[in-house]
């Protein structure tokens, strides 16, 4: 999978929709810390990471898992019990996505001088978060406008044509909550127990698509299920900030 | 602080300037049909591996001043087929009609190109939806693109651009057409030396190929995720 696939054919919506869903959970969870440049180049790191972590770690990853899940239980057998074959590829995805943003925000704390300091964990978590999260919304956007989507479509198609827009109005907010939590691990020496819950929140959610993809459930219920996980994530990470205040 | 929410303000609106400034390929230009009359051709359809999934026919038959591009196409659960009358000369198209039978999902949908715009009715699962897409003069249909490319002018290099519309979903798509050259292509009709186009939409890219002789017959067409490889007749 080539990187630069993430880009496509760039469309100025898709960057404009991306900086405005990130701008209110990093506001809130980086304030104090904005005006500090290794947030804003966390912020960088963490948009160029995206693309690269998901074409050469996620993929080829999942891929190996998916070969293994044929070996062992053939192509029918993935089909029968997709719920169980598809799960090593679901918690991939949270290690890999998290392990990421955890590594541009452990880097960031260290330039901040905040190791030590939970508030600066979560604000460096957040901010990796923010550009990991604003890059995969400008790819998914790019794809929709890319593909041609407009109002008529929504006329013509329903609510249905809205999903893409929605979905990222809480997996933003989802990436930078996430990456909040494990970063406070790491900033308060929890690293791996932190970076363990954001990984399997982050793979609780993406499981609601292989419940859908199974037919276990509706796109309404994946879609209720995200903005549960989305907020259980951000609440505990609201909760993790005000606890640490002062 | 401020210089900086600034500088990222400016980068995001320079960025969106050059997102939106890139020049593109000269408009698609289309010969005169290279069919002479009826004609039908008959496909498999292959997944990934291989396996065969479903079948697909296309056919053209002429009507009066135009030309009915149908196909109707049969992948597992899902049965799709669609009509679309173009111009005789221009091939550019005037109306189709196209029926989608899914789990859970049966549409028909009706559409008119007229002037700057072409006009949708559908019927879905029972429920009527319209909706109207602003087009340009130099447009294609989804269901007429595999069959009218047989009519651009092959050349090695040729690149050109086209809006593609899909009424189907009232989409939209700038796609350009590239004629990266000539290959031996092997399918179950033959082996023929063959065009291979590039379909490039954007965010991904499709691959057919053309019988490099007159009229020109699609061989095989590859959207990614299936193959479709011509029958013998």
């Amino acid at each position: 999978m080539n990187p630069l696939s993430f880009v496509g054919r760039p469309d100025w919506r898709s960057l404009l929709l991306a900086a405005l869903f990130v701008a209110p959970a990093l506001v809130y969870f980086a304030r104090g810390w904005l005006g500090r440049r290794p947030l804003w180049l966390a912020i960088g790191a963490g948009a160029l990471l995206f693309p690269l972590s998901i074409a050469l770690v996620q993929v080829p990853v999942q891929g190996v898992l998916g070969l293994l899940a044929q070996a062992l239980l053939g192509a029918s057998g993935v089909r029968r019990y997709l719920l169980l074959a598809g799960a090593p590829g679901v918690l991939a995805s949270g290690i890999v996505q998290e392990s990421t943003k955890l590594l541009v925000a452990a880097v960031t704390l260290r330039h901040l001088d905040g190791r030590g300091n939970r508030r600066a964990g979560l604000a460096a978590g957040a901010a990796a978060g923010a550009g990991y999260g604003a890059m995969e919304a400008f790819w998914v956007f790019n794809l929709i406008f890319g593909g041609g989507w407009s109002w008529a479509t929504v006329q013509l198609l329903g609510p249905e044509a809205l999903v893409g827009f929605f979905e990222r109005l809480y997996a933003v907010p989802f990436h930078v909550g996430a990456a909040a939590l494990a970063a406070y691990g790491y900033a308060s020496g929890r690293t791996w127990q932190y970076l363990l819950l954001a990984a399997g929140l982050h793979s609780a959610l993406n499981y609601g698509a292989l419940l859908a993809a199974a037919g276990v459930v509706g796109l309404p219920a994946v879609e209720a299920w995200g903005v549960l996980v989305t907020a259980l994530t951000v609440g505990l990470a609201l909760r993790l900030r005000s606890r640490s205040a002062g | 602080m401020r210089k900086r929410i600034l500088l990222g303000v400016t980068l995001v609106a320079v960025m969106s300037l050059a997102a939106g400034c890139r020049a593109g390929p000269a408009a698609l230009t289309l010969g005169g049909a290279p069919w002479q009359g009826d004609e039908a051709a008959r496909y498999d359809i292959l997944d990934r591996e291989g396996n065969r999934v479903g079948t697909a026919t296309f056919s053209v038959a002429r009507e009066g001043e135009s030309w009915a591009l149908s196909e109707a196409d049969e992948a597992g659960e899902i049965r799709q087929s669609s009509r679309v009358l173009v111009d005789a000369t221009t091939l550019r198209p005037l109306r189709g009609h196209k029926e989608i039978i899914a789990p859970g999902t049966e549409a028909t949908v009706e559409y008119t190109y007229s002037g700057d715009e072409v006009d949708i009715n559908a019927l879905v699962n029972g429920e009527e939806r319209s909706a109207a897409v602003k087009v340009s003069r130099n447009i294609l249909d989804n269901d007429q693109l595999l069959m009218t490319l047989r009519a651009i002018p092959f050349a090695e290099g040729y690149e050109a651009a086209t809006l593609l519309i899909v009424p189907a979903n009232a989409l939209r798509i700038n796609t350009t057409v590239r004629v990266q050259g000539r290959e031996k292509v092997e399918v179950p009709a033959g082996t023929f030396e063959g065009w291979r186009v590039e379909l490039d939409f954007g965010q991904s890219k499709q691959q057919v190929w053309y019988e490099v002789e007159p009229p020109h017959r699609m061989l095989q067409y590859d959207n990614g995720a299936q193959r479709l490889v011509l029958l013998a007749d």
